[in-house]
C-alpha cells in the first residue's frame, strides 16, 4: 500500500490526501448509527482539514548548532523534530548520520547547512527536500546577529556577528528550515 | 474489508481502525492544530515593491495564499491576512489569530528582523534593521503562531469512545454481499469486476442502510448514544445550551443526566460522574465511618444521633458527613481552567444537585492523596484536596 498524496515536506497537504472531500457524506445523508462507535463524515472532515493545515506549515528540521571548538566543525546538539526522525545524539556537524543535515564551518561566525537531497516518510515515499524557508536565532547570553543566505535549494549559509557587526566563532545558535 | 464501497460513512470504529487508535489520531491532531505554526513566508521588500518568495500557510500553501503587504517605508511592512474558506466546509470562512510573529534576515550583512503581531491578530508588523539599528529593505522570513482551540470532540473522539459491536470487524453491507452471493448461486459469476458484482454491492449497500436504520432507532432510545435526535433529548431533560460544548460533550452530559433518573445509587452516581466530566474524573469520596453505629466525624443530627455539641449550627440544622460526597477531579493540561471550571461548577453541580437527595450535600477537589484534610499553605482552598 502506497499512501495518497507526498510527504509533509512537500508542502502539498491538502485535504483529499486523507480521504477528505467536501463532497463526502454519510451514506444516504444519515447522522451516526452510534455516536459511540461511529466516526462521521464531517468529523472526518473537520480532522482530514486540520491536519492538512498543521502539515502545512511544520518545520522540516529544528536544529541547535554549537560552534564551540574554533576551526573545527560545529557540533549539532539537537536535531530533535526533523520530520523524518530524531537524531539518537549530537553530532559532528561535518559527518552527519544519514539523513541528517550536514552543519560545515566556513570562517569564524560562517557556516554551510546541507540538507538532504530527498528523505523518505514511514512507508519509503521518497520525496526530494527543498529549503523552503530558513530561520535563524542567537541562543546564550550574548549579543549578536545572525542571517542567513540561501544558496541552493539544499544548502544556506548561515553567518553570525557579535554586536559590533564583526563576524565570530563560539556560538551557539538554533535553526528552524522549512 | 474494513474500508471502501461495503462500508460508507458513517465509519464503525473496530477491526483495523479501533476506536483506541482513532482516539489517538484525534488527540494528535488536536494536539498539532493546537502547537503548530499558522503561517510562514520568504519575502523581499525593495521600496513598494514584494516579491513573495515562498509562501506556507494554514490558509494554504502557495504564493496566491500570502498576506497583503503594505509598505510603511524603509524597512517597515504591514502583513495582513484576508478570511479564508474551510476546507472542510466552503459555506465557512475562517479568520487568523496570530499571537506570536518572529523573522530573520536574509544575507550576508549583519541585521535584525523585529516581527510584532498586532491587536487585530490578523495583522503583523515587520520591521528590517540594518547592523547599526537603522531601517532597511531586505530579505526575510517570518514565521507567525496562532492561537487554536481544537478539540477532539471536533474530531469525533471522546473519552467513552469504544468499538463497534455491529459493524467493527464485518461491515453489514459485506455480510449482505456475502448473503446474496450465496443466494445467487454458482449460475452468477462472482467476479468483482463485473454487472453482477455492481448490482450485487448496490443492493448490498441499500440493505446494509435499513440495518443501520434499524441500529439508529435503538441507538437513539437512549441519549447516551443518540446522535440524531439529541436535541429531542436535550429539551427533554433540561440539558443547558452550551454553544462552546461539541455535539460529544452534549450527549454526555445528556446521558449523565439520564442515568440520575435510575436513582442516586452509589454506582449510577458515579457511572454519571464518570460520563459527564470524561477524564477529567478520577474517582468519589465517601466517608461512610468504622461501622454503621458509629457515625463519622462531623455528624449532628439533633432529635436522632445529637453528636458534639460543637458541630450544632442551631435552628435544628444537621450535618452528616455520610451524606456528603467528593469528587476527586484532574485538569487535564489540554483544558483550559476557565473550561474546567464550568464544567465542575455549573453542568456538575447542576447534575448532582438534581441528582442528589436534598439532604446530600457535594464538592469536588483535585489531588486527593487521602480522604479530608489539606496541605495548609500550599492547596488552594476550594481548589485541591485536603490531607
Amino acid at each position: 500500500m502506497i499512501p495518497s498524496g507526498l510527504p509533509a515536506w512537500s508542502r502539498t497537504a491538502e485535504i483529499s490526501s486523507y480521504g477528505g472531500s467536501t463532497d463526502k457524506q454519510n451514506y444516504m445523508s444519515q447522522g451516526t448509527t452510534n455516536p459511540v462507535t461511529d466516526l462521521s463524515a464531517e468529523e472526518h472532515a473537520r480532522m482530514v482539514a486540520d491536519l492538512a493545515a498543521a502539515v502545512r506549515t511544520a518545520p522540516f528540521a529544528t536544529l541547535t548548532i554549537n560552534d564551540q571548538n574554533a576551526g573545527a566543525d560545529p557540533t549539532v546538539v539537537f536535531a530533535t523534530t526533523m520530520a523524518t526522525g530524531a537524531a539518537p545524539s549530537m553530532y559532528d556537524g561535518g559527518s552527519p548520520p544519514l539523513g541528517f543535515p550536514a552543519v560545515t564551518r566556513d570562517a569564524d561566525g560562517e557556516f554551510t547547512i546541507t540538507m538532504p537531497a530527498d528523505a523518505d516518510d514511514d512507508y519509503g515515499v521518497t520525496e526530494a527536500v527543498e529549503i523552503r524557508h530558513i530561520v535563524a536565532s542567537l541562543c546564550g547570553s550574548l549579543p549578536g546577529f545572525i542571517a542567513v543566505e540561501q544558496l541552493t535549494t539544499t544548502t544556506a549559509k548561515i553567518r553570525v556577528w557579535d554586536i559590533s557587526a564583526t563576524l565570530v566563532a563560539g556560538r551557539v545558535f538554533s535553526v528552524r528550515v522549512w | 474489508m474494513r474500508f471502501g464501497g461495503f462500508c460508507p460513512f458513517p465509519l464503525p470504529l473496530g477491526g483495523d481502525w479501533t476506536a483506541a487508535e482513532h482516539g489517538r489520531v484525534a488527540a494528535d491532531v488536536a494536539a498539532l492544530q493546537r502547537a503548530s505554526e499558522f503561517a510562514v513566508l520568504t519575502f523581499t521588500k525593495s521600496g513598494s515593491t514584494f516579491i513573495v518568495h515562498e509562501y506556507s500557510g494554514q490558509n494554504g500553501a502557495g504564493i496566491a495564499h500570502a498576506p497583503e503587504m503594505q509598505d510603511y517605508g524603509a524597512g517597515l511592512v504591514l502583513l495582513t491576512w484576508s478570511p479564508w474558506p474551510d476546507e472542510a466546509r466552503h459555506d465557512v470562512e475562517l479568520h487568523p489569530r496570530i499571537i506570536a510573529a518572529e523573522g530573520t534576515l536574509h544575507g550576508n550583512a549583519p541585521g535584525q528582523v523585529v516581527v510584532t503581531p498586532l491587536e487585530d491578530r490578523h495583522l503583523a508588523f515587520v520591521s528590517i534593521f540594518d547592523g547599526a539599528g537603522g531601517p532597511m529593505d531586505g530579505t526575510v522570513t517570518v514565521v507567525v503562531s496562532g492561537a487554536a482551540s481544537a478539540r477532539i470532540g471536533d474530531y469525533g473522539g471522546a473519552a467513552d469512545k469504544t468499538d463497534s459491536q455491529t459493524e467493527g470487524d464485518v461491515p453489514y453491507a459485506w455480510t449482505w454481499y456475502r448473503a446474496l452471493t450465496g443466494a445467487l448461486g454458482d449460475a452468477y459469476t462472482r467476479e468483482m469486476d463485473s454487472w453482477v458484482h455492481v448490482e450485487k454491492l448496490a443492493t448490498a449497500r441499500l440493505n446494509a442502510g435499513v440495518t443501520r436504520a434499524a441500529d439508529r432507532l435503538s441507538f437513539n432510545a437512549l441519549p447516551g448514544t443518540s446522535d440524531d435526535l439529541l436535541s429531542m433529548w436535550q429539551e427533554l431533560l433540561h440539558v443547558p445550551v452550551d454553544a462552546r460544548a461539541t455535539r460529544h460533550e452534549t450527549r454526555q452530559a445528556c446521558g449523565a443526566k439520564f442515568r440520575a433518573a435510575l436513582g442516586p445509587t452509589m454506582r449510577n452516581v458515579d457511572e454519571a460522574l464518570e460520563q459527564l466530566l470524561g477524564p477529567v474524573f478520577v474517582r468519589t469520596w465517601r466517608t461512610e465511618g468504622p461501622d454503621l453505629a458509629t457515625e463519622p466525624v462531623p455528624t449532628m443530627w439533633p432529635g436522632g444521633t445529637p453528636g458534639p455539641a460543637g458541630y450544632d449550627l442551631g435552628g435544628g440544622a444537621w450535618i452528616s458527613a455520610r451524606r456528603h460526597l467528593v469528587v476527586e477531579v484532574r485538569r487535564p493540561s489540554s483544558m483550559p481552567e476557565s473550561e474546567f471550571l464550568e464544567l465542575l461548577n455549573v453542568r456538575m453541580f447542576r447534575m448532582l444537585d438534581d441528582m442528589l437527595p436534598s439532604t446530600a450535600t457535594f464538592n469536588w477537589a483535585t489531588g486527593i492523596t487521602t480522604a479530608g484534610g489539606f496541605l495548609l499553605d500550599i492547596s488552594r482552598l476550594d481548589f485541591d484536596g485536603m490531607t
